[in-house]
């Protein structure tokens, strides 16, 4: 495998782990695949594009509207979504289709404001590359990379070392328990919803600058399913894990086979990793998914 | 009360004399289907507004054998399966007269066979010769093009390529795309029979869901192809285009009609090394013209024209023969008209132009379109 490849693949594979983040961090909690963090993506990348991009405002405000927009969503979500759900100790299955529910709902609206037509962000960077060996990588896939990198270390650092993120981390242990002992696990579901938006909005707005802006853009949350399910439901680590992997392997079968063929290799090989070692890379619980 | 009735009934008579342009009892019913919604949005809308800009102006002029011409307008959404549904709508329940069709393959694909059912005469687009034949290969009676195929359009980027000095090709098409497809022969074959060099490994096919366009279009860059043809919509060729840009890709980018405006603000960067085919030349003065008076919201300023120069060819034939549908499918199948984007002469064979109407290469200097030379030669 060239070190393009390789590149090109950590490149895709940052923005998956975005993605994988926002589906771990709920699943953790509420024990259930969250499929409306996709059409979260899309609205937020739509919302910084109206609010902020197309009057150009440049990539840092732009980011921060996706990533706030994201986190509003999140809690919106949550509230009008799963609220309801969690509290009357609802089976995760009807998580899950409020999820679809949800998702199809943001959608819609989405479509309403833009219709199916696709836009496209400005310009944030100069054109140019940067050489790395015999490798050449655009400075917006660095500036992704980079911003991406920063977010995932933030994060680890607030779950592990922060007093939110131990009860975070309580509440995703055992709900009932982490509440007899002080822990608002309400407030705790909305910071999670919230901060998996945050990662929702971020993810969209790079997929929008690396392709383009479309209603359906929030269909690449496959992609983060299927990152999250290798590394492990549930695991944040696993999930980067999953997502550089998928990215990676993504590039290296396209490099190969070429187009069509890498897509049917990359859920071959999900399917194949359930079949093997159905609790992912990183050995999470996958019992209560629905 | 009296005083108020005559007063009234006279405005009546004064808004019928002065008012507006008496009309004949029965509009004629104009179907215009085109995608206004969806990837291809930019272009259906821009036909869309070309054809009921020609409406205004035939009803301006009296009408089509005095009758008003009406137009209900029904949207694709680009989606085959929607289009079937107005389609059907159109011709059994608004009854329309005539279609004006999209400049989309896909579509007029999915489209074809519904035509021989309802034999309600269309003009469509797409330059795809298969979107006017059945399986085997007969044509559709009443589906019609009005503009070169994409057999003409396919050989004329590649002579033009190979008379600018571009030897080494490369080829960047989308695999489940009816238009992007149909051009790729002829485009090949001529370069090959001209002398240029195109390795088979440098034509590379992708589907369009796929996400990663650069490690697919790196061996193309990697193997110093002078030119990459890309015959593409126009949100797949800004994609293409970014990440050349992205990968250092300097040598040309040459795609087919959606390469013409809107695509350079889209990409919204230097576009110097990208050509294109288009229909009119920008830059002739009653093109010139009518752009600046009626195309300050087109989006793809060719597409207007298509879709003006197909509505008033109808009108022409439908003054001639009236809106029955087997007189104006007879009279279209040989049928020439002189507009805007020059002289369409219908092939009974094809029901596409004849060889000989004219398409015309442009480049960009940054952003801005550069007319370099017009097809077929004078």
């Amino acid at each position: 495998m060239s070190l393009q490849i390789l590149l090109n693949g950590i490149s895709t594979g940052a923005v998956y782990s975005l993605i994988a983040i926002g589906f771990a961090l709920v699943f953790n909690i509420l024990k259930f695949s969250n499929f409306s963090h996709g059409a979260t993506m899309t609205a937020s990348a739509f919302i910084a594009y109206f609010l902020v991009a197309s009057k150009g405002w440049g990539l840092a405000p732009t980011l921060l509207c996706s990533a706030l927009s994201g986190a509003i969503i999140g809690l919106i979500g949550e509230f009008i979504g799963f609220r309801r759900i969690l509290l009357n100790h609802s089976a995760p299955t009807y998580f899950f289709v409020s999820s679809i529910t949800l998702g199809t709902l943001y959608e819609g609206l989405v479509t309403l404001k833009t219709g199916t037509n696709f836009y496209v962000y400005p310009n944030f960077f100069d054109v140019a590359t940067v050489k790395i060996f015999d490798a050449v990588v655009s400075k917006e896939n660095i500036i992704i990379l980079a911003i991406s990198a920063v977010a995932l270390i933030i994060l680890a650092f607030i779950i592990q070392k922060t007093s939110i993120g131990r009860q975070i981390r309580a509440v995703s242990f055992d709900r009932d328990t982490a509440k007899l002992m002080g822990i608002n696990s309400t407030l705790i579901i909305q910071v999670v919803f919230a901060i998996s938006g945050f990662f929702g909005g971020l993810a969209g707005c790079f997929l929008g600058i690396k392709f383009t802006l479309t209603s359906t853009l929030g269909s690449l949350v496959v992609k983060g399913f299927i990152a999250s399910v290798i590394g492990g439901l549930g695991s944040l680590t696993g999930a980067v894990i999953g997502a550089m992997l998928l990215g990676i392997m993504e590039a290296l079968f396209l490099s190969l086979w070429g187009s069509g063929w890498a897509t049917i290799a990359s859920f071959a090989l999900m399917l194949v990793f359930l079949l093997v070692r159905p609790q992912g890379i990183a050995g999470s619980n996958v019992q209560e998914k629905a | 009360m009296k005083k108020y009735l005559a007063m009234f009934l006279a405005a009546v008579c004064l808004f019928a004399c002065f008012g507006v342009t008496a009309f004949a009892d029965d509009p004629i019913v104009i179907g215009i289907l085109q995608d206004t919604t969806g990837g291809t949005a930019t272009l259906g809308k821009s036909v869309q507004k070309g054809v009921e800009d020609a409406i205004a102006d035939i009803n301006a002029a009296g009408g089509i054998g005095g009758k008003e011409v009406q137009f209900i307008e029904y949207d694709t959404a680009a989606n085959v399966d929607t289009a079937i549904a107005a389609y059907i709508k159109a011709v059994t329940v608004d009854e329309v007269d005539f279609i004006i069709a999209p400049p989309i393959a896909n579509i007029v694909n999915g489209l074809k066979a519904m035509t021989a059912s309802f034999d309600v005469p269309m003009i469509t687009l797409a330059v795809d010769p298969a979107c006017y034949k059945d399986e085997n290969g007969n044509i559709y009676s009443s589906l019609f093009c009005a503009q070169p195929s994409t057999t003409v359009q396919g050989t004329i980027m590649a002579e033009f390529a190979l008379q600018n000095g571009f030897k080494n090709f490369g080829v960047f098409y989308t695999k489940d795309n009816s238009y992007s497809v149909a051009l790729l022969n002829p485009f090949i074959d001529t370069v090959r029979e001209k002398g240029g060099a195109l390795e088979e490994a440098n034509i590379i096919g992708y589907n369009s869901t796929e996400t990663d366009i650069s490690t697919l279009i790196k061996p193309l860059i990697d193997a110093g192809v002078d030119a990459i043809y890309c015959p593409n919509y126009t949100a797949p060729l800004v994609l293409i285009k970014k990440t050349c840009d992205q990968l250092g890709y300097t040598g040309a980018i040459i795609t087919g009609l959606d390469g013409a405006p809107a695509f350079n603000t889209q990409v919204g960067a230097d576009c110097s090394n990208v050509y294109y085919i288009n229909n009119i030349d920008v830059y002739e003065e009653a093109t010139e013209k009518m752009i600046e008076e009626r195309c300050a919201e087109v989006g793809a300023p060719n597409k207007y024209f298509l879709g003006y120069d197909s509505m008033q060819m109808a009108a022409k034939i439908m003054e001639e023969v009236g809106t029955d549908a087997a007189a104006i499918t007879e009279k279209l199948s040989s049928y020439s008209y002189e507009g805007m984007t020059g002289v369409i002469s219908i092939d009974p064979e094809t029901h596409m132009p004849v060889d000989g109407t004219p398409m015309f290469m442009y480049k960009y200097d940054n952003t801005t379109p550069v007319m370099l030379q017009k097809y077929p030669a004078e």
